[in-house]
């Protein structure tokens, strides 16, 4: 679970320090960096695990800066609770003169304030699980060093963290850019921030979580009228389709049996269909112990009706198997549901750096949160 | 049995007397979206205040539709340093004073009263000796207790079960009173 992130010198955030708990709301005013916290956690995850070939300047370039701020340095740490104990990364990114070139000028990754990895100076130096140093190797500065370290067995809490990047979702659901296709045998472990191999990757838990499978679709069918199944059939020689198959309508006679259902291409499907389907598919397939998922706005696309069930359960997945949701919504229903308990506030003053405080109620009782926020006085 | 079609509204002060009567409804089988909250704001403010001023709305609104709906309505209001009894005479004067005649045997309306709050519940549920005065609401880890509490009460509550002697006398009015639930 991701218990703390610092952020430094990266847009609007400096000298930001944020500990998440297992459920969080994040509210607060557009402009106040609730979406791009969630661009620096999949930036730095894209960094370490999903495209290790990828030079610093690409992913935290000169247009990242802190445009207030002259400092070059860009300062990030996570810590993250797992696996017996506390992992603590470091990552400091430079950008000389604002130019597209930006260096790594350190990265480590300690366990319960142990070493496991040290890159600064160009030099890497690794170490086992016993924190004893194995290697000390040059390395190319612009680069993750831990990208590049493969699994083994004598460093398996390095590769617990780096499997727990892997189950780090940033989404932000945007049915218009989903993929419906999947080419070939491809099959993605890790679904992209705008679910654009929404496809793909459902291909691979098909594949490699089949058991997860039925009750998915048990929940789809409580959800979605008529459905089927969600499946993901050949279509041509290359290329595999998203298929949801919905039972023929059996017209005003509720007992006749029901027919064969009919296929539709996943993009044949309503925004809000396409929605329901992701959220689910997440809660029954990503959702789980060592997991942390984030959503900009979950709520959007989906029927007033269908954002409570769907909250719930959520909830109950993370209450009873472990795990950590982060949610960004400025709907009153989710909000006046988690923002008690779960809700923090980010806010800024005069377009200065993001702060976060706990949300706290109407103290006079009166006003729901919703009610209070809509008003604009949720810092009084 | 149960008719997973109906629907329960469900007053409540706060999110965690909500969720464990929502675990004890899906293990006795309700559809989770027929299952509807009403929570109290939070705040300053007396949420039992809030339960009771509303609950002659919801039961006028209950009586509307549970004819054709197989509807049930489940009020939870913690007892706090009352008894249960001054408790449910304090929702049904707020029944009177709105001109609603009071609970009839046969409706599905549900008065869950812990005393003192819902977390003295859920420790006995799960097989700790607890008193009914005794302040539980800061014990660690009560959502994760929430589900398991519940499926004890959906177990202590079904018929000729006998109740462990720690068994607390609010909740064996609480295990009577959701007898009422379809």
């Amino acid at each position: 679970m991701l218990t703390r992130i610092y952020i430094d010198n990266y847009r609007c955030f400096v000298n930001f320090e944020f500990r998440p708990q297992p459920k969080q709301l994040i509210l607060g005013v557009n402009g106040t960096g609730k979406s791009v916290f969630l661009e620096v956690l999949g930036q730095l995850r894209d960094f370490v695990i999903v495209k290790p070939g990828y030079r610093a300047g690409e992913l935290f370039g000169p247009e990242t800066l802190t445009r207030w701020e002259t400092r070059p340095r860009q300062s990030f740490e996570l810590e993250v609770t797992g696996n017996g104990g506390t992992y603590s990364y470091t990552l400091w990114i430079e950008v000389q003169d604002r130019q597209p070139r930006a260096r790594v000028i350190k990265e480590a990754l300690d366990f319960d304030a142990k070493p496991l990895a040290l890159f600064q100076e160009d030099q890497v130096q690794l170490f086992d699980d016993d924190h004893i140093q194995t290697a000390n190797y040059p390395f190319d500065p612009v680069r993750s060093a831990l990208a590049m370290i493969g699994p083994r067995k004598a460093n398996s809490k390095l590769t617990w963290f780096k499997e727990w990047f892997e189950r780090l979702y940033c989404l932000r659901i945007n049915p218009s850019e989903m993929g419906t296709e999947a080419k070939g045998q491809e099959q993605d472990e890790i679904l992209e921030d705008n679910l654009s191999n929404f496809a793909a990757w459902y291909g691979h838990i098909i594949q490699e979580q089949t058991h997860l499978i039925p009750d998915l679709q048990g929940s789809l069918r409580e959800v979605l009228d008529g459905f089927d199944t969600l499946d993901l059939p050949r279509s041509g020689r290359t290329a595999r389709v998203l298929v949801a198959a919905f039972f023929r309508p059996s017209g005003n006679d509720e007992s006749a049996p029901r027919k064969q259902s009919l296929p539709f291409d996943f993009n044949e499907l309503s925004d809000g269909q396409k929605a329901l389907i992701v959220l689910y598919t997440l809660l029954h397939c990503a959702v789980g112990p060592d997991t942390t998922i984030c959503i900009d706005e979950p709520d959007n696309y989906l029927a007033l009706a269908e954002i409570q069930p769907w909250l719930f359960a959520l909830s109950d997945r993370i209450d009873d198997e472990g795990g950590q949701a982060i949610l960004i919504s400025h709907h009153p229903e989710l909000i006046n549901l988690l923002a008690p308990q779960h809700g923090v506030l980010f806010s800024r003053t005069g377009g200065g750096p993001v702060r976060v405080e706990p949300y706290r109620p109407d103290a006079l009782g009166i006003l729901s949160p919703s009610e209070q926020i809509a008003r604009g006085w949720e810092r009084d | 049995m149960t008719d997973r079609n109906a629907e329960v509204i469900v007053l409540a002060e706060d999110l965690n007397q909500f969720n464990f009567t929502r675990r004890y409804l899906l293990q006795k089988g309700y559809d989770p979206h027929k299952i509807h909250p009403h929570l109290a704001p939070p705040g300053q403010g007396s949420a039992e205040q809030y339960v009771r001023e509303r609950y002659p709305k919801e039961v006028r609104l209950h009586r509307s539709r549970s004819s054709h709906t197989g509807a049930a309505l489940v009020v939870e209001i913690d007892a706090d340093m009352k008894t249960v009894v001054q408790r449910e005479n304090e929702l049904e004067t707020a029944l009177q004073s709105a001109g609603e005649h009071g609970r009839e045997p046969d409706e599905a309306i549900v008065l869950l009263i812990p005393k003192r709050h819902i977390e003295t519940w859920i420790l006995c549920l799960l097989g700790e000796r607890v008193d009914q005065i005794t302040d539980y609401t800061s014990r660690a880890n009560v959502q994760q207790q929430i589900r398991p509490a519940a499926e004890k009460f959906l177990e202590w509550s079904l018929p000729n079960y006998r109740l462990p002697d720690h068994c607390v006398e609010s909740l064996q009015r609480g295990l009577r009173e959701v007898r009422r639930i379809p």
